[in-house]
């Protein structure tokens, strides 16, 4: 249809080109990657082949004609980005020939296989909503390359809905007749991968033109294969098939974008991305902890050891006590918890617990750093046990010499990884008196979000949290989190379950409706142990999260240098009145997992939890997260039950995705907190997991060797 | 997760007493005024003075400025803190760490500097000598960066007002930054004024030893 248009406006650039139009000539002039309406990187409505920074996460809405796409984009890897998307499709043409309104959700996948080169272009592969209801279903492949300094011209054969317009006989369909026709999407419940239609039926033509006009601006120009069979004529007319837009960076990662699309309608769309890897506090706020102190330069009176052989038993106990007071209090200013402290003839052994840093090694620096400071000139090694709930973890033995010879080191850092000696910690814990009882409370805010209701995408009560803890005992810790709704609209979910297995998960609007008023997220009396060098275990009882109560119990085999980790679980518990108090419901049910996890490197980490859900519906979650050194998490998980996908309703099976941000990051101040979201497409019943607290392998990693070594950068911080 | 806000029970932190005594009456260790400030989530260790001299320094990039008083000594390196918890550490005068400023510098190798100002002379020009800078990039993994630097004779040779003061200009070079850093030194060699490039973000900083 519109061929003539795209080679005239190519020619127009051309010729601006060769009338010396001023373009950007300086060397690092750089044409961006765009996100196109669809949130994955591209044109307007097109692919293109480039991908955005490693890392890079990306919230794009756009609008035009009553198409409304939300898509959050992250680039998992530098060639391969993954993007979860809520659409709202007004207008459009419904089964009984009038028009409706369609709620979709939807992923896509953009791999980069081949970069570009002086000669080659760079050529990318994608699959569009390939688990969903199939709406955009739709692959491609697209080949862009750069010309001159800031023009990139991309062009593709798309599938699917991408050869809607030109379509021809699929050419892959000389290697297999199978290729030339698209099997329709069994549409019941959406959620399954559509494998057999990748690729098939018809392939079309698409392609344009993208000019970085100033550093801020980018026009584009494309041509569209695709035909928008629901959308046209109800929702609007399709004149031509070429697109225009205009982008423009209206702050350092946002783009605001203006399109003039198919000949009849004006489109706009809001990108905004941050990167995880790009902390805005750079370093942090944290004041500098305080300079070793050599022993060269010690004045010897004053630390002076009272432990030699001419002071009696009871001035050197006193002596001890003293000095256990002063390491304390220097610990407790550094954000550290002295646990317990003994002194040998030549070492001193300190447990620590670390509420206050996001990387362990910056405590154990710092502790050590206090250590040098304090303790008498002939404690020449420093063991340094760390501990969480009771349990201790990991020790690292330092030797003071290098905290003295290291400080001021160039390669201090790796030096002083080296150089410390990190495994389990063996024996118990040696609790100072006075650390137990223990009692802690907190009060802060929070905020629980709820999406994809088509009534309203977006919902969320924000309130007041109240968290308290008692220890009496090390390990042993009863704790309980009240929540008071302040403000926020959760309770305008109107709709019910129609879900057919037992309600475990569907009937989250009840709770949030009647649990308005001081709910009860948590009340549990845990035990936490160590059964064995590498072998860490929990049993908690009572109020486990905000829908079940009963008994949770686990055990996890994690050595301190592995990348794998394996446990089991075991929890019988019986679901909870809908207003979270003390009452229960009369469902009940033994559910339990077995887990394995695997720290794959690059910040990669995978899992695995197979059993019983609480449905009483036996299968497995595989997960997989990219963590950043900085606490920040993004990733995917999926589960797969005996449910049939029927049973399970809308979506077939349970997914979704879960983002953590650590507060650290934002503010740059030291803080282990951070907030965590799981966005579910949908909320059903099948391969529903129990949430229970204090689960151990996020407790005890974080103070093995693996973590400290990626941290050891902020051992001297 | 949910953000949490805990109020444990902390010390307001006092100033620094001892520092205040020991210099009453005339210059002392003062804050770093004019950033956006450091958190109290750790406080400051107050800084325990280990001699009487002082330095000024200021960042002009962030409009900050503060007097340091010397809080360790070991070998050629004395490390140097603020009222509120910002170090610098210096070997010979150079700068070889801060703590405190966000885009810290966390260590560099100086031999090279500290030889050329040993041996600098007037408008010789001298060879390049290596200088190696390690930071921290977003996800705590350490990054050195390795520069190339060597003295830069002054074109004029205009006595300083001081007269005994001598000048050099040393001009350093990696594949992504490019600083020159300025010395004066006196006649025992002791450098009295400087202005030392720190990192991308904070950019340089101006130091002056306060005269007893």
């Amino acid at each position: 249809m519109d061929e003539g248009a795209v080679t005239r406006f190519g020619a127009t650039i051309l010729a601006a080109l060769c009338a010396g139009f001023p373009l950007w000539a300086e060397d690092n002039a750089r044409i961006d990657t765009g996100y196109n309406s669809y949130g994955y990187p591209g044109m307007i409505d097109m692919p293109v082949a480039t991908s955005r920074p490693d890392g890079e996460l990306a919230a794009t809405i756009s609008s035009f004609a009553g198409q409304t796409r939300s898509t959050l984009t992250f680039q998992m890897l530098p060639r391969l980005s993954g993007s979860f998307r809520y659409s709202v499709l007004d207008d459009i043409m419904g089964g009984g020939g009038g028009a409706t309104t369609l709620y979709d959700r939807s992923f896509s996948l953009h791999y980069r296989f081949a970069d570009e080169t002086d000669l080659r272009p760079a050529i990318a592969i994608g699959l569009n909503d390939f688990l969903g209801t199939g709406v955009y279903s739709s692959e491609y492949i697209a080949a862009t390359k750069t010309l001159g300094n800031s023009v990139r011209v991309t062009g593709g054969i798309g599938w699917g809905r991408l050869a809607g317009v030109g379509g021809f006989t699929n050419p892959l369909s000389i290697f297999d007749d199978r290729f030339e026709t698209r099997p329709s999407r069994d549409f019941n419940e959406g959620g399954d991968v559509e494998a057999e239609q990748f690729f098939r039926g018809d392939a079309a033509f698409f392609g344009g033109i993208e000019w970085q006009a100033t550093d801020r601006l980018r026009l584009t120009a494309e041509y569209s294969s695709d035909a928008y069979p629901s959308e046209d004529p109800s929702a609007f007319r399709r004149d031509m098939q070429l697109n225009l837009g205009a982008s423009y960076r209206i702050a350092p990662m946002t783009d605001l974008s203006l399109r003039y699309l198919y000949g009849s309608e004006i489109g706009l769309q809001l990108t905004t991305a941050l990167n995880p890897a790009i902390r805005p506090n750079q370093g942090g706020r944290e004041p500098a902890p305080p300079p070793v102190l050599a022993r060269t330069s010690q004045d010897g009176s004053a630390l002076s050891w009272a432990g030699n052989v001419t002071v009696n038993v009871d001035e050197r106990a006193e002596a001890q006590a003293d000095l256990r007071e002063r390491v304390g209090d220097a610990l407790e200013a550094q954000g550290l918890r002295l646990h317990g402290m003994s002194l040998a003839v030549r070492h001193a052994q300190v447990e620590i617990e670390n509420p206050t840093y996001n990387q362990t090694a910056q405590a154990v620096g710092r502790t050590a750093r206090v250590l040098s400071r304090l303790l008498p000139a002939q404690i020449d090694r420093f063991d340094i046990t760390l501990v969480n709930a009771g349990m201790p973890v990991t020790e690292l033995r330092i030797r003071r010499a290098d905290m003295e010879t290291l400080e001021h080191d160039l390669d201090g850092s790796w030096k002083s990884f080296a150089r410390t000696r990190i495994a389990s910690a063996s024996g118990p814990v040696r609790p100072l008196p006075g650390r137990y009882p223990d009692f802690r409370w907190n009060v802060g805010p929070y905020i629980a979000p709820s999406y994809f209701d088509p009534d309203d995408p977006i919902r969320a009560d924000f309130g007041v949290q109240l968290g308290a803890s008692y220890t009496p005992l090390p390990g042993f810790e009863i704790s309980g989190v009240l929540r008071q709704k302040v403000f926020g609209n959760l309770n305008e979910a109107t709709r019910g379950s129609n879900s057919i297995l037992p309600r475990v998960r569907s009937e989250f609007s009840i709770y949030d409706r009647e649990g308005e008023n001081a709910a009860l997220m948590q009340l549990t009396a845990a035990q936490y142990f160590k059964a064995g060098r590498d072998l860490y275990g929990r049993v908690t009882v009572g109020y486990l999260e905000r829908m079940f109560g009963g008994i949770s119990s686990e055990l996890l085999w994690k050595p301190n240098d592995s990348p794998f980790a394996f446990g089991v679980e075991a929890n019988y518990v019986k679901q909870r009145d809908f207003d979270q108090r003390f009452g229960f419901r009369d469902y009940e049910v033994a559910t339990g997992h077995a887990s394995a996890y695997w720290d794959i490197g690059n910040g990669f980490h995978a899992q695995i939890d197979a059993g019983r859900y609480l449905a009483g519906d036996w299968g497995a979650t595989f997960a997989l997260d990219r963590e950043f050194g900085n606490g920040w998490k993004v990733g995917a998980f999926a589960t797969l039950t005996d449910v049939p996908f029927d049973d399970f309703g809308e979506g077939s099976f349970d997914k979704g995705i879960r983002i953590t941000i650590p507060l650290s990051w934002l503010t740059g101040e030291p803080n282990k907190s951070g907030y965590s979201t799981t966005i579910r497409p949908l909320t059903r019943d099948g391969g529903a997991r129990l949430d229970a607290p204090g689960r151990l392998y996020e407790r005890v990693r974080p103070l093995q060797k693996p973590a400290l070594r990626d941290g050891w950068g902020r051992f001297w911080r | 997760m949910i953000p949490r806000i805990s109020f444990p029970v902390r010390p307001a932190f006092g100033l620094a007493l001892s520092a205040m005594v020991l210099l009453s009456g005339c210059e002392q260790v003062t804050r770093l005024t004019g950033l956006a400030g450091l958190t109290d989530t750790v406080p400051a260790s107050e800084p325990q003075l280990v001699g009487p001299e002082l330095l000024r320094v200021s960042i002009p990039t962030i409009e900050a400025q503060a007097t340091l008083g010397p809080v360790a000594r070991q070998g050629d390196v004395t490390v140097w803190q603020t009222l509120d918890g910002t170090t610098l550490s210096f070997r010979g005068g150079s700068l070889i760490a801060t703590r405190g400023l966000g885009d810290d510098l966390m260590s560099a190798d100086v031999a090279g500097r500290l030889e050329m100002l040993r041996n600098a002379r007037g408008a010789e020009e001298s060879g390049y000598y290596p200088h190696i800078r390690s930071y921290l990039d977003g996800e705590d993994r350490t990054v050195f960066r390795s520069y190339q630097c060597r003295h830069v004779p002054q074109a004029h040779t205009g006595a300083d007002p001081d007269g005994a003061l001598r000048r050099i200009n040393e001009l350093c070079v990696s594949p992504t930054d490019r600083f020159t850093n300025v010395y004066w030194l006196d006649r025992s060699g002791t450098m009295v004024r400087s202005r030392q490039w720190i990192s991308p973000k904070v950019q340089y900083m101006e130091t002056s030893r306060v005269p007893r």
